[in-house]
């Protein structure tokens, strides 16, 4: 049934917002009468004098994705990256990075990656909600509390000249038809496509299902109110324009997607 | 490295040698983040070998920082060309991350998982495994060593207990993993990544933890971390102590 090579959709990389740039390595899965995608995304932050990367991407994507950054910083080392969390679609690919980049600096929660990647911890460096990172030109990455985590050494990142808030598994949906699966996946030819551009809204089922699934907590927490109630007040206090969630298309229209999210949290309670 | 401590030096026999005990130790402290507050000491994180007639069964692969241990180790129980099949408890980073070395060094036939679409960077065919929450199947992982998958509600992530039932070893993941030594084993040291338990009702997580060690011969209790409860008394007793800590916790 699965084909699991990734690619990246022609579509992309494509600027969404000032300095943001989005990449995406999709897992195409091959079914018997469509194919169906699964993003794993990662952004690149660039200021004047310094870049940074929002996650990794599965090391199994590391050939374009080493390809792209070539091209996107036209030969400039990489300055930064922030692995929100240490799962594979969002850290395998740190020793890469190190070996390409050698003076790389690993930024966020980074405790447990000296178990997982002995050879990278010179590169390590912890940062904490609140802490900011100068990219150059008035060009910020501000470190987040996560307020919707798996792993409990998760971070989320903002970008204030852009508005662009990165979410890891926050805000990510799937389109799941006949799957068992537990990633979002969705249809091709949408990869590259934020929101608003796709020729429908996202279903509160999909929504429920990557809830129940990768936040398994919610299946025995009733409070999806209290963390979307959380998350908007995020939103209000940072100017947030855009969210970038790791899996999942990138969300230009925050207010109309963020009540299908909190319904599909809900609905995953006892799900 | 200042993070390394000695490690394991030999493989551990668990319920008379069917399974073994692998891996290596760390430096438990506030750089790791199952960590529980203010505690600095070693922990063992562990794999297990299954030994069976036809060929062996490694659950979960250790850390990265245990790579020389666990190649070691294993060449130590492993008879040349010895097929082996690798059963991964979650695709977590602590699991799977020595595939590669072990497949370099060793005749890995398959590697089973759990999960997402994230498959374990593998040369060996993958094999997924779905086991819906609250229940368990028998799965034949290798040649006529059959393990019964148990998919507990004490997780995260998608998650496998491993339960070998010629000797009655229950392999947990990342759960009991709080025994620090034979007279230290407090539930909430294990409980530091599911810090969501204080909202949620955990009740139905308890007794699912109830259920599994009293329905079965549970002889010996591994962790992925921390030290293995051996015994039947001290399961059941192990068992009773983390249901009655999470029941006191959550709100259900």
């Amino acid at each position: 049934m699965e084909q699991l090579v990734e690619t990246m959709s022609s579509d992309l990389p494509r600027s969404v917002a000032d300095g943001v740039t989005w990449m995406s390595s999709c897992l195409p899965f091959h079914l018997a009468d469509r194919v169906i995608h699964g993003h794993n995304s990662t952004f690149l932050v660039r200021g004047e004098s310094s870049s940074l990367l929002v996650d990794t991407g599965n090391p199994s994507s590391w050939p374009i994705i080493s390809q792209k950054l070539d091209e996107l910083l036209d030969g400039e080392p990489l300055t930064y990256v922030f692995p929100t969390h240490p799962e594979l679609p969002h850290t395998g690919n740190l020793p890469r990075l190190v070996q390409k980049y050698p003076e790389i600096q690993i930024v966020g929660d980074v405790r447990d990656y000296h178990l997982f990647y002995p050879q990278i911890e010179p590169n390590l460096h912890a940062r904490v909600p609140g802490d900011r990172i100068d990219l150059g030109g008035g060009y910020e990455f501000v470190v987040v509390e996560a307020l919707i985590r798996d792993l409990p050494n998760t971070q989320w990142g903002f970008v204030p000249k852009a508005g662009v808030l990165f979410t890891a598994d926050g805000f990510c949906y799937m389109h799941r038809p006949e799957l068992d699966d537990e990633d979002p996946v969705h249809l091709p030819g949408e990869c590259g496509l934020v929101t608003t551009e796709l020729s429908g809204p996202i279903a509160v089922e999909n929504a429920a299902f990557f809830t129940g699934s990768a936040l398994y907590w919610a299946r025995f927490c009733n409070d999806a109110d209290q963390v979307y109630d959380r998350v908007l007040r995020l939103i209000d206090d940072l100017d947030v324009r855009t969210v970038a969630p790791t899996h999942g298309n990138v969300i230009t229209n925050v207010r109309d997607v963020e009540p299908i999210i909190r319904t599909g949290h809900q609905r995953a309670y006892r799900y | 490295m200042s993070t390394t401590v000695p490690a394991v030096a030999r493989p551990e026999p668990l319920a008379g040698g069917r399974v073994y005990r692998l891996g290596g130790e760390i430096l438990l402290d506030a750089r790791v983040s199952w960590c529980p507050p203010g505690v600095r000491r070693n922990q063992p994180v562990n794999a297990y070998l299954i030994r069976g007639d036809g060929g062996s069964v490694l659950v979960d692969a250790g850390v990265r920082l245990h790579e020389v241990e666990m190649l070691a180790q294993l060449g130590e129980l492993l008879e040349p060309g010895e097929p082996l099949s690798i059963l991964l408890t979650r695709t977590e980073m602590e699991c799977c991350l020595n595939i590669p070395a072990i497949e370099e060094r060793f005749t890995v036939g398959s590697v089973w998982y759990t999960g997402g679409i994230t498959v374990p960077r593998s040369s060996a065919p993958v094999r997924r495994v779905s086991v819906d929450p609250g229940t368990s199947r028998e799965v034949e992982v290798a040649d006529g060593l059959v393990l019964e998958l148990v998919s507990p509600l004490l997780r995260l992530l998608p998650t496998l207990w491993v339960f070998e039932p010629s000797s009655g070893v229950l392999l947990t993941s990342d759960a009991f993993t709080h025994r620090a030594s034979p007279e230290e084993a407090d539930p909430a040291d294990g409980l530091v990544k599911f810090a969501w338990f204080a909202n949620a009702d955990t009740a139905p997580i308890a007794a699912d933890i109830r259920r599994i060690v009293e329905s079965r011969e549970v002889t010996a209790i591994g962790p992925g971390y921390g030290l293995p409860f051996v015994g039947r008394d001290e399961c059941l007793r192990a068992a009773e102590q983390l249901a009655a800590h999470l029941e006191e916790v959550g709100r259900g």
